[in-house]
């Protein structure tokens, strides 16, 4: 599959700064794209609209030649920068998972999440443990693009390493397109194979 | 002694969220306290401002200029001599002007004229004063947060995740400041869970796992994982992508003693039932039994 993003300009306001103005770029689902970018370029918005979360002011973003799905299961997941802030507060865990489109238990293990932890609420868990229920919610059967924003910078090097292990072994498998966005350029050459750096 | 921490335990109801935690800062030094998200570090830190929430309880001494941190103490050397850099803007009042909070409430010249040099100082410009905290960018916060503390001549700085989101020039830039502050004379705590920004920076670096100190090191010993003692550490410099990115086994367990028993090649049945005491090797503190020094009695 193909994920493309063509000649897309995006603001917030109707007459407000453009944040991105004409970025194109494709990435296959056998690809893993970094992007390295300042703060403030609007590596998130990209993320958003790629995702289908945002739609863009002019161009297009295209999955195998057609628009995303306006229903039913996008294709394209992200995973966002802030996991206490992706999650229902008021849902507990195993509500949070189910969001995903069937979960495999396999996933589950493998991502080290504990059978107690399904049964708490987000505000009793710590960063680190509240990503991996966003990792595996992002991973249901049909998805074919991961865009992982910023996905562990809040965490501890030993937590880092094993949840991008995990996210490697689990995209190749499964041939999906890995787009990682970071600030950390060390990570980037370790987790994808080219990177491209927007200013 | 700047800061004598001992004993320190902490619990939250049936959980406790520190365990015998014990630290030392003097004058000039430049501590970073490294550890997991959910490995208890920005309470510590909040513990020695007392700024815990009503159901932590928080036991032990805390020591500063070898006198013991009371109440009364507290409120005559908090904002003055001891300043905490809190983690985000939520620490900020939504309603005030931030040159005026830095001024903690005065609208007189001679105060505004020491919060507008200050921001010069950290490359802000003048309309800054004027803003209201939702006007700025995290990486200006972290600056208005540090100029606040720089209002008096702070002798103890306690920085609560200083860096997370900022890009790594920035980060860097966030921290010199605080080295700066340490060369100046202060003890500086950098609480933080990025190790690499800890080694370019710090003094002497804490490692935290669970609640508990696994190792106590010179940040120099962290050039080469054959300075270093603790299963953990070893596993926490072997994660970093620029070190080899290993991939680590470790789980959350709750076992008695060394969580790392069941991965540890050295561990011995000792490991898994007993507590685990801490020993001096050179200038590092570590709480394993294998490492061959000598027995600490904290």
């Amino acid at each position: 599959m193909l994920l493309e993003a063509k000649n897309i300009f995006f603001r917030y306001e109707k007459k407000g700064r453009f944040i991105l103005e004409n970025i194109s770029f494709s990435i296959e689902s056998t690809q893993r794209i970094g992007i390295i970018a300042p703060s403030g370029f609007g590596k998130t918005t990209l993320c958003k609209l790629l995702s289908g979360y945002l739609k863009p002011t002019a161009g297009s973003i295209l999955l195998d030649g057609k628009p995303l799905p306006q229903n039913g299961y996008c294709p394209v997941q992200m995973i966002w920068q802030h996991p206490d802030m992706a999650v229902n507060p008021r849902l507990i865990m195993k509500k949070t998972l189910a969001e995903g489109d069937a979960i495999s238990e396999e996933i589950i293990t493998r991502l080290g999440i504990q059978q107690s932890w399904l049964y708490r609420f987000p505000n009793t868990l710590s960063g680190g443990e509240l990503q991996r229920f966003c990792i595996a919610r992002t991973l249901g059967e049909k998805t074919r693009f991961l865009l992982a924003d910023e996905i562990t910078t809040m965490l501890d090097f030993v937590t880092q390493s094993q949840i991008w292990h995990f996210l490697l072994q689990e995209t190749e498998k499964r041939e999906i397109g890995l787009l990682v966005v970071s600030h950390d350029i060390d990570l980037l050459k370790q987790v994808t194979t080219e990177q491209i750096y927007l200013k | 002694m700047l800061l004598e921490m001992e004993h320190i335990t902490i619990t939250a109801g049936q959980r406790n969220i520190l365990k015998d935690f014990f630290l030392t800062i003097e004058e000039k030094e430049f501590v970073a306290l490294v550890g997991a998200s959910g490995s208890g570090k920005s309470i510590l830190a909040h513990s020695i401002i007392g700024i815990i929430p009503e159901n932590v309880i928080c036991s032990g001494t805390i020591k500063y200029k070898g006198f013991i941190l009371t109440e009364e103490k507290k409120a005559t050397l908090l904002g003055n001599e001891i300043v905490l850099i809190p983690q985000n803007t939520s620490y900020l009042d939504p309603l005030m002007k931030v040159g005026i909070q830095v001024a903690k409430g005065k609208k007189d010249k001679k105060s505004l004229e020491k919060v507008k040099n200050l921001f010069k100082k950290y490359h802000m410009e003048e309309s800054v004063v004027y803003k209201y905290p939702f006007m700025l960018s995290g990486g200006m916060t972290r600056r208005v947060f540090i100029s606040s503390a720089l209002m008096e001549t702070p002798k103890l700085v306690i920085a609560d995740e200083p860096t997370p989101g900022l890009h790594k020039k920035m980060a860097q830039q966030v921290v010199s400041h605080f080295r700066e502050m340490a060369d100046m004379g202060a003890g500086v705590l950098m609480i933080t869970h990025d190790l690499d920004l800890a080694i370019s920076t710090a003094d002497k670096i804490v490692v935290l796992y669970n609640g508990e100190i696994m190792e106590v090191a010179k940040a120099i010993n962290f050039q080469s994982q054959d300075t270093l003692y603790h299963y953990y550490t070893k596993e926490l410099w072997k994660s970093m992508p620029k070190n080899g990115f290993y991939h680590s086994p470790i789980q959350q367990t709750s076992i008695e003693g060394c969580p790392f028993a069941h991965y540890c090649q050295k561990a011995k049945k000792e490991c898994t039932i007993n507590k685990i005491p801490y020993f001096v090797k050179g200038e590092s503190i570590v709480k394993c039994l294998f490492i061959g020094g000598e027995k600490q009695c904290y």
